[in-house]
């Protein structure tokens, strides 16, 4: 799989710098170092709490290699919503190694529904975001969630205080405050890591 | 009836742009038209005061421009009679007649989309929620076509004016498919039509800033340099 997975990502950026040559060094930064880190840092926490899912909700994912990795061995199934339209074409190329787990739609769940097909998937047990940065606090969007399934699935999100960036819309100054804008009451992990680039990134895991 | 509308808010633009904006469409339109501005100082009789009920969800530097939402719903302005109804921001120049806008077939409202950018530079910025392709500058829709659009807002109005920059964004991201231009909500001014003062024409053909198109219906002044203030100035001296 390890051998199948490579193959694919080698050959998916040179597929995908040959479609969309404006992005391509968009592609390279979503393989740098500081990419891998932050999302084998959920692998890392996801394997200490020792929980699986049936059907995962990843927003804002962009091209998705490490994330969908990462989640890969803890969730039957998984969508990524996104905005952007490029960024949903490129993240099923990457995951072609493992496309029977793994789909993406372009659509913002702030404003729009879940996907009719991705629940007939499974019960939604399982949400990540690792971009809260670039969005409206998730409080909003776990309510709407739980709107449509009338159940609160287990959040893993993300953000950083890093706010030098023009799209950086939301920054937060600790996990703390991630878990307080999304209304995390029960938080089973909060951290901070510190990137190969300096950056600060604050998780929480919790409902 | 037809009705021309403009909206002005705050101090940015003075009641001049207001005055030469209707002077130019009673030049340039043949057919019967009531003029409004939607405005949040109403003086003049063809003013109508603008809501405020958005004005709590504003932020600074964030959803430019929603207080051109409030006309899609014509019923909030219960003086403006009739189905027919075209939008033109205050800093436009008008070189031809805009009779075409009240000619289009209308089984979807018109909107912008800016030739003049190129495609590509707007892709990579499409997650950033910048460089849109849809500009608002000039709008034409029949009475409810674009009704949805103001109680989207109005239901989100929160996470709208929390996510999106400006209007043109929420436009190109909600209502408009940057991968077909004949999807969604809106029909799309055809080329040499409507050009930008400060960006050019069409991508990458004819991209000369800062020339009058003379042939081209519509000038877009959307951008708020001295010079651009003292160009459009020029162009009235000439045209009205």
């Amino acid at each position: 799989m390890e051998a199948e997975r490579l193959a694919c990502w080698f050959n998916s950026l040179a597929l995908c710098k040959e479609r969309y040559p404006f992005l391509a060094d968009r592609l390279d930064v979503s393989l740098t170092l500081q990419h891998a880190e932050g999302k084998l840092w959920i692998k890392e926490k996801l394997y200490d709490l020792g929980m699986h899912f049936d059907n995962t909700i990843i927003i804002g994912g962009w091209y998705c290699q490490y994330l969908a990795y990462a989640l890969s061995d803890y969730t039957d199934y998984m969508c990524n919503y996104e905005i952007d339209p490029d960024a949903v074409k490129i993240s099923k190329t990457f995951n072609r190694y493992q496309k029977e787990k793994f789909t993406s739609l372009q659509k913002d769940l702030g404003i729009q529904d879940l996907d009719g097909n991705h629940l007939k998937q499974g019960d939604i047990e399982l949400i990540v975001n690792t971009s809260c940065e670039h969005m409206y606090p998730m409080k909003h969007m776990r309510r709407k969630i739980f709107e449509q399934i009338m159940d609160t699935p287990l959040c893993v999100l993300q953000s950083t205080d890093e706010d030098k960036y023009e799209d950086h819309i939301n920054c937060v100054q600790s996990p703390e405050e991630l878990a307080e804008q999304a209304g995390i009451n029960n938080a089973y992990y909060m951290g901070t890591k510190v990137l190969n680039n300096g950056m600060k990134r604050f998780m929480v895991i919790g409902r | 009836m037809k009705n021309i509308l403009c909206v002005k808010w705050g101090d940015k633009y003075s009641t001049e742009y207001v005055e030469k904006l209707k002077q130019q469409i009673e030049k340039h339109c043949s057919y019967d038209f009531n003029f409004y501005c939607l405005t949040d100082k109403p003086e003049k009789e063809y003013d109508l005061r603008l809501p405020q009920s958005w004005d709590k969800y504003f932020i600074p530097n964030r959803f430019w421009a929603y207080r051109k939402l409030y006309m899609f719903n014509e019923t909030l302005f219960s003086n403006m009679q009739g189905e027919e109804f075209l939008f033109f921001d205050l800093d436009v120049v008008f070189h031809n007649s805009i009779d075409y806008f009240f000619e289009l077939e209308m089984n979807k409202p018109w909107i912008v989309r800016g030739w003049w950018n190129d495609l590509e530079h707007c892709k990579r910025n499409y997650n950033k929620g910048i460089s849109p392709l849809i500009n608002s500058s000039v709008i034409r829709w029949n009475k409810g076509q674009l009704k949805n659009i103001y109680h989207h807002v109005n239901d989100n109005a929160e996470y709208i004016f929390f996510t999106y920059k400006t209007i043109d964004n929420y436009f190109n991201r909600v209502w408009y498919d940057i991968e077909n231009d004949e999807s969604k909500k809106f029909n799309l001014f055809e080329k040499n039509k409507i050009y930008s003062w400060y960006k050019g024409n069409i991508f990458p053909e004819d991209m000369e800033k800062r020339v009058l198109r003379k042939d081209h219906i519509v000038c877009l002044f959307n951008n708020n340099t001295i010079e651009d203030d003292k160009a459009i100035e020029e162009v009235w001296k000439q045209n009205v």
